[in-house]
């Protein structure tokens, strides 16, 4: 994603120019402080980040013991539900993840209705170049039964609407979109998580580590209007709460290194913030 | 006094502008090089990838975060083809706020070329800097760039796991 910098110029530049023209005393107090900022658009970000797929994220939930539970993933009807743009590319996530925790249980009509789904919104929010290839839906009946062909083809998906996001600097609109397959992912994993305690636990504070840099990437949509404020303070709501957790405190900053332990305490407290958090992505009006 | 201030802005407003300004050909040999880090590692499936556009004339370092949650090998391909400044590759298990962060790998004067790496190697090399660590699931990649010419550059990077 190209990352706007912010070239801050203070005026103290020019002023010891037109010092030198001969011009007023700049040390004046009634002085006006200028300060003129250059933000130039093809230079990246000195601290960037690369966020993961959906569907490697689901397999990380699946390595660590997640099972497919029917009904837990967002209902495809509710995509009309979605007038927002905001809310479209949230809930284009929330279907990326839904179609690969499907995909990657082999549950395949169910995905292929989500293909679907991630049609009709990626087409809704401008991306209509990777979605409106008519064999899509083709070439997932094709692959039926060879789960393996099913995910090359999702992570094919994923790779074309990265390619026009980049090539149309539009990187802004994946980070949105990332935000909401997050919040869906541990929503799923954090529901199955209390059968499955010690791995999926340890799945669930890993991709604890991704919620810094989402909010970065919410952060750095150019239309800053109500409703994504509102989503952004949703999702530091998380981060703040699970950043005061005591356990988390005296974790390793170095994420490599041993994850934290949440308590039983920490850890339902965190599923109801992340539990709140996917009802307010899936749910719009609610909030 | 104003016409001197007023000229400076515009001369600002006017570098900014042209700064912004894109450049076809620029861009298009910039989705080349991605296409040939893609076929460096067309074995694995695509996780995602990053460029990173820079102004070269004095010293500066970019870091990019990267994020391992499977078990599988993840290949990196790297092409520097469009930097002209000399370019060092450091690879840290930590951004650099974080006290006591390891340096796993570095790649110096790598300006100008394509390759790859994967964290079946830095695994290892990890594991003998760090015991008590099991495996990289998290790696901060920072871009030294030398100070050269003034000119847009770009460094592109492609990530992939094996299936």
């Amino acid at each position: 994603m190209l990352m706007k910098i912010q070239l801050s110029i203070p005026i103290v530049a020019g002023a010891l120019l037109l010092s030198a023209c001969g011009g007023e005393d700049a040390s004046k107090k009634d002085q006006p402080k200028v300060e003129v900022t250059v933000e130039d658009a093809s230079v990246s970000a000195d601290d960037d980040f690369m966020l993961p797929q959906p569907i490697s994220l689901a397999h990380a939930f699946k390595n660590a013991g997640l099972t497919y539970v029917s009904g837990k993933t967002n209902p495809i009807s509710n995509k009309n539900n979605y007038s927002k743009k905001i809310d479209q590319l949230l809930n284009l996530g929330v279907y990326s993840t839904d179609l690969a925790y499907c995909a990657i249980n082999n549950k395949t009509q169910e995905a292929r209705n989500y293909l679907a789904a991630v049609q009709d919104l990626g087409t809704k929010v401008g991306l209509e170049s990777v979605f409106s290839d008519k064999t899509l839906i083709a070439k997932f009946d094709k692959n039926l039964g060879d789960q393996s062909a099913l995910e090359e083809l999702i992570y094919d998906i994923q790779d074309k609407s990265d390619a026009y996001l980049q090539d149309n600097d539009l990187r802004y609109l994946a980070a949105v979109e990332f935000a909401g397959a997050w919040a869906e992912g541990m929503y799923l994993g954090i529901d199955d998580s209390r059968k499955n305690v010690e791995n999926l636990s340890v799945a669930i504070v890993d991709q604890m580590t991704l919620l810094r840099n989402t909010i970065k990437g919410l952060e750095g949509h150019p239309s800053q209007d109500a409703r994504l404020k509102s989503v952004i303070g949703m999702f530091q709501d998380v981060l703040t709460t699970y950043e005061g957790f005591e356990t988390v405190k005296k974790a390793n900053k170095n994420v490599n290194f041993k994850a934290p332990e949440l308590t039983a305490q920490e850890f339902d407290t965190l599923a109801s913030k992340i539990v709140s958090l996917r009802n307010g992505i899936v749910s719009p009006a609610q909030k | 006094m104003k016409k001197i201030f007023f000229l400076l802005a515009g001369i600002l407003v006017l570098t900014s502008a042209a700064l912004q300004q894109g450049d076809g050909a620029f861009d298009a040999q910039i989705n080349t090089l991605k296409q040939e880090c893609k076929d460096l590692i067309k074995a694995t499936r695509y996780e995602g990838s990053k460029v990173t556009y820079y102004n070269a004339g004095s010293k500066q370092t970019k870091s990019i975060e990267l994020f391992m949650f499977l078990p599988n090998e993840y290949q990196f391909a790297v092409s520097t083809k469009k930097c002209t400044a000399p370019v060092t590759l450091r690879l840290y298990d930590a951004a650099a706020d974080v006290e006591e962060r390891t340096m796993i790998k570095e790649y110096k004067n790598v300006q100008g070329k394509n390759f790859v790496f994967n964290t079946t190697e830095l695994n290892k090399i990890y594991r003998k800097k760090v015991p008590e660590v099991e495996r990289l699931k998290n790696l901060h990649i920072e871009y030294v760039i030398g100070s050269g010419k003034t000119n847009k550059e770009a460094i592109v990077l492609v990530m992939g796991h094996k299936a």
